[in-house]
């Protein structure tokens, strides 16, 4: 790999980290003074608000803020959080592991399925496998993460109660081994992250039915096969990994919806990651805890896009001659 | 001494309908047969039969036998069931596609791709051998072994049309499909392809079926001619022969398009009206609707009839001992 490429694409996704952080920190100055929702109560006196203003540093002019806000966050100080008094950092810090394990699970399955799928439907073209397939993806992609969610808990917690509905571990059980702990932790990970599963699955299952498709038309598929390789073989060999790229950047894309499925399919399952941290300051005006929040999935998003330009780099060849 | 490869009344139909109807020829070793007409005639259609490897819903009949040397028994192509196909392939019959740019796999290296044709066909060759050989084949076609460590991509559409031909000599085949190797080459790589074909064909004894559109092409590198119009031959013979003595109006009016270096000035005369649709030809002989030649006999189909030794002509009115001056419908150039 070239290092003036990487360093190019590092420095691209650089600059845009730096403009989420200048927008993060406006958007929440749009959206009004903190401290009037918390200072609500009747009784508040104009001295208390001042100081309560004065304690996030409110009573600064914009740009005094606003090297407050830029400094603080590069020293990894996002402020506390109004409901718990923690630093927010400490709250994020907790919750990413979560988040991770449910977004890791689902988006890890939805690629593999629905990559499997799609190839199946394309080489199966016009056939019911295909069809059903179709059908299938189409009501999962249209159906809303939370509904879905709300049907697996129904299904599977209420009407046949099999696994637990919510959290992700069952609450004041001393485990006996770590081992145990893990299993728990997997039962209780099932119906999220078949939520998460089946809302990622339709998008990767069309992407991939329609790459293959289009790579199958390809002269060299035809001259694969002229040398007497299996039918499959050309499949698996040589439509897959062309067919693949696509796939790539859409999992970098998609990065940003499995974000908002995060918050929604986590606020169902009481799963205590960053999406029902994110749910829960909403509703509580946590500020703090939001533009925290905000600037972690912004960088997830980012991150996410700048490992799929360098895998591309690794799958692609072509790639390396731009 | 028998022929490579025969090919008795090969049809391909659609839903019943006949795409290919009724093609039979056949092919000695070393030599090399054109196969030419305009687009949409089976000529493609032709060579993946022979290889069956039609697209779904194509259903070919017919005999097509292969005697590739030094095999005891001769390959019945027609009666192989796609398995069967499958050591036939590339071992025996390769293919040169038309393609230059789409024919190898974007993400792969030259080297992997001929490797894995060898390795596909001849088990337990070691990579010491693969790889010797593989700097050879690229050698025969005019390149640097290096390039072998290069993606399709890094090379010019010449020098990939070249690895497509060593590719299709990989496994030392006794026949090499060209379908239209030269199109979309620029025209001095269109010349050193057809040379390096030539070559080849004289060096490693191959037999060559060369499928084009282009004439030129055909006159310089085949032995024998066949002209398609209509999923069928309408007329066959050595190139001498069809070029100087052609003996089908169809031929005739396809001569007449080449332009003469040094001749007039002037877009050649057009053959009025366009190919028949293959699932409705018109009856009878399939070119009369555009033959300005044609009577009431054209409506019924004309026998294939030999008119000089290895000449045959699908026409009632063949042999033409002259043909008849036309009306000149070329489009004058104003220089």
């Amino acid at each position: 790999m070239s290092g003036r490429w990487l360093a190019g694409k590092v420095a691209a996704a650089l600059l845009t980290l730096l403009f989420v952080i200048l927008f993060n920190f406006f958007l929440f100055r749009v959206m009004g003074d903190p401290t009037t929702q918390l200072a609500r109560l009747p009784r508040s006196t104009p001295e208390e608000i001042e100081k309560l203003q004065a304690s996030y540093g409110l009573d600064k002019p914009l740009i005094g803020q606003f090297t407050d806000y830029a400094g603080d966050t590069a020293r990894f100080d996002l402020g506390t959080s109004q409901r718990s008094r923690r630093p927010v950092w400490d709250e994020i810090v907790d919750a990413l592991p979560w988040t991770l394990i449910l977004v890791g699970t689902g988006t890890l399955i939805a690629t593999l399925l629905g990559s499997w799928m799609g190839v199946i439907a394309a080489t199966r073209r016009g056939q019911k496998t295909d069809d059903g397939l179709l059908g299938f993806s189409l009501f999962t992609y249209a159906s809303p993460e939370y509904w879905i969610g709300i049907i697996l808990i129904l299904l599977f917690a209420v009407w046949i109660p099999i696994l637990p509905s919510g959290l992700q571990v069952t609450p004041g059980v001393e485990f006996s081994s770590v081992f145990a702990e893990v299993l728990d932790v997997a039962e209780h990970l099932i119906l999220p992250a078949t939520a998460m599963t089946l809302m990622l699955l339709g998008q990767y299952f069309l992407i991939m039915r329609s790459s293959m498709v289009d790579v199958l038309t390809e002269d060299f598929i035809t001259v694969k096969r002229a040398t007497g390789q299996r039918w499959d073989r050309v499949v698996r060999k040589h439509a897959v990994p062309n067919a693949l790229l696509p796939l790539v950047t859409l999992s970098a894309i998609q990065f940003g919806s499995v974000v908002g499925g995060a918050i929604t399919i986590e606020t169902v399952f009481s799963w205590p990651g960053l999406g029902e941290l994110t749910f829960t300051a909403i509703n509580d005006k946590d500020f703090p805890v939001l533009q925290g929040t905000f600037l972690i999935f912004s960088f997830g998003v980012i991150l996410a896009n700048l490992l799929a330009d360098i895998l591309y780099f690794y799958l692609d060849p072509r790639v390396k001659a731009t | 001494m028998k022929n490579l490869l025969e090919v008795e009344d090969l049809r391909v139909e659609y839903r019943g309908r006949p795409i290919v109807g009724g093609v039979s020829f056949s092919l000695g070793k070393g030599e090399s047969l054109g196969l030419a007409g305009e687009s949409g005639c089976g000529k493609t259609t032709t060579a993946l039969s022979l290889m069956k490897m039609l697209p779904d819903g194509l259903k070919q009949s017919g005999g097509i036998t292969l005697r590739p040397e030094g095999l005891e028994e001769a390959i019945n192509i027609g009666k192989r069931t796609e398995a069967g196909m499958q050591v036939v392939r590339w071992r025996h019959v390769s293919l040169v596609f038309q393609g230059a740019m789409n024919s190898l796999d974007p993400v792969k290296h030259i080297d992997s791709q001929i490797a894995e044709v060898i390795r596909l066909h001849e088990k337990g060759v070691s990579s010491g051998e693969v790889s010797d050989r593989i700097a050879d084949l690229l050698t025969t076609v005019g390149l640097t072994p290096a390039l072998g460590k290069r993606y399709p991509h890094q090379l010019s559409g010449g020098q990939r049309q070249r690895v497509m031909i060593a590719l299709a000599l990989a496994c030392r085949p006794s026949l090499v499909v060209a379908d239209e190797p030269t199109t979309a080459l620029d025209v001095v790589n269109q010349a050193q392809v057809l040379e390096l074909l030539e070559r080849l064909r004289e060096e490693l004894g191959l037999s060559l079926i060369l499928i084009s559109h282009d004439l030129g092409v055909l006159a310089e590198t085949c032995d024998r001619i066949a002209v398609m119009y209509a999923g069928r031959i309408v007329e066959t013979g050595t190139v001498e022969a069809v070029f100087s003595n052609p003996q089908h109006p169809y031929t005739k009016r396809l001569l007449d398009s080449l332009p003469v270096i040094g001749g007039e000035r002037g877009l050649a005369p057009p053959i009025p009206g366009a190919p028949p649709d293959p699932g409705n030809p018109p009856k009878g002989c399939s070119f009369h609707p555009r033959c300005p030649y044609s009577t009431d006999r054209c409506l019924i189909e004309p026998e294939a009839r030999e008119i000089a030794a290895g000449h045959v002509a699908a026409c009632h009115f063949s042999p033409w001992a002259s043909w008849p001056e036309l009306e000149s419908s070329g489009l004058a150039v104003e220089s």
